[in-house]
């Protein structure tokens, strides 16, 4: 899985991926909810896994791993918007 | 050579100079005033404030969406001050953002929360109820499908093309077999169920059943997804629903901003004005500090508007 990708989860609901990061050799996403063709506000942090060869994904629900990976983020975001600054 | 000016001829010079100098104070002041009317939506005290109307409200938004995210107590006293208007924030941003789907001709939107997807478990039910098989009629009889056992690791098969044939295909075998069981058709057997995968109520991952590319209009949109999930999404956790409520709605108005002009819908315009004006209370002082405590950052909030303002 990647990002810029909308992954349909099992009880149908979708998700676009918008960041990933990577964590003690785990992979993980920056997702929002994607409803009637656009994202919203929910989001979700997914772990990637792969069971029986097919993808999946799990909620990251763990408080201070959750908050260390949304720092993360927060810093692909800040140097992505610095980035069009500098091109403006 | 001097000149030397007497009596009323001084008089006149002195009164022609003074009358100048008031001329040019006069004119200097029209132009000072001109400019200050024709540069309206300049900046203001702080250099940051814009005093156009919409620009204004824009900023407000900003705020409002500031306090709502930072600081509940502060909230609360906006809301208060809002009630005082006899308006409801939460109403007249709500009718906003739905009167410019109107005008732009938009079915209103779906509210996330109300979409009723099928849960997982039915899901499940639906599955099974695809691949089961069920002879009702008493003429037809009935035969129970054959386990297939493999006793070996499925790396060790080898395909001889002399013989036509896989290497260990001759261990393939039936684990029970029937009186009255059909032919057996080992090609066409599928699995029907997989044991050792937990069902999706009894796990707590989730299957990926369809992964497409997004086809972003451009990268500018995907920032702004990137920028307003990480804007209006973070801090929710633990937050009420009004809360969360409000916060999504000014999320919608922000991007509905470029759509919208007070031309199309004045009525709520001058309506938001009055409910957004409650905020005019607080200080310069007191919404600078307001933006230093915001968790999510006014500076991102910042960005994000500059960011759909291009």
């Amino acid at each position: 899985m990647g990002i810029d990708e909308i992954i349909t989860l099992e009880d149908g609901s979708e998700y676009i991926l918008l960041l990933s990061t990577e964590d003690n050799g785990a992979k993980y996403f920056l997702a929002s909810k994607y409803v009637n063709g656009a994202p919203t506000d929910s989001y979700e942090v997914f772990k990637e896994l792969v069971v029986d060869n097919e993808f999946a994904v799990e909620k990251v629900n763990e408080e201070a791993l959750k908050t260390r990976l949304i720092e993360t983020f927060q810093m692909q975001t800040d140097a992505m918007t610095a980035e069009e600054e500098n091109e403006n | 050579m001097d000149i030397k000016l007497l009596g009323p001829e001084l008089e006149n010079v002195q009164n022609a100079a003074q009358r100048e100098i008031d001329d040019t104070i006069e004119r200097r002041k029209k132009e000072v005033e001109k400019e200050v009317l024709d540069n309206l939506s300049e900046i203001a005290s702080d250099g940051k404030r814009v005093l156009k109307s919409q620009k204004e409200t824009y900023e407000m938004m900003l705020e409002l969406d500031g306090i709502v995210k930072d600081n509940e107590d502060l909230f609360l006293k906006v809301n208060s001050l809002c009630d005082k208007t006899g308006v409801s924030l939460n109403a007249i941003i709500g009718r906003m953002v739905e009167k410019n789907r109107e005008l732009r001709g938009e079915q209103p939107a779906i509210d996330p929360v109300s979409v009723e997807l099928p849960s997982s478990e039915d899901l499940d039910k639906k599955k099974a109820d695809d691949v089961s098989l069920s002879f009702t009629n008493p003429d037809v009889p009935t035969y129970e499908i054959p386990r297939i056992e493999i006793d070996y690791d499925p790396d060790d098969i080898k395909y001889d093309w002399q013989k036509d044939a896989f290497s260990q295909e001759e261990d393939i075998k039936p684990v029970v077999p029937l009186e009255n069981s059909a032919p057996t058709e080992t090609t066409n057997v599928l699995p029907t169920e997989y044991s050792d995968v937990p069902s999706a109520s009894e796990r707590d991952y989730m299957i990926v059943k369809g992964r497409r590319l997004c086809g972003w209009e451009s990268s500018q949109q995907r920032n702004n997804a990137i920028i307003r999930t990480m804007t209006f999404g973070e801090n929710f956790e633990g937050k009420s629903d009004d809360y969360r409520n409000i916060s999504t709605q000014i999320g919608n108005l922000l991007l509905n901003y470029r759509a919208f002009t007070p031309e199309e819908d004045n009525v709520s315009l001058d309506t938001l004005d009055q409910a957004i004006g409650a905020s005019n209370t607080l200080t310069v002082d007191e919404k600078r500090t307001l933006y230093r405590k915001l968790n999510v950052g006014a500076k991102k909030v910042e960005r994000y508007a500059q960011s759909i303002a291009r």
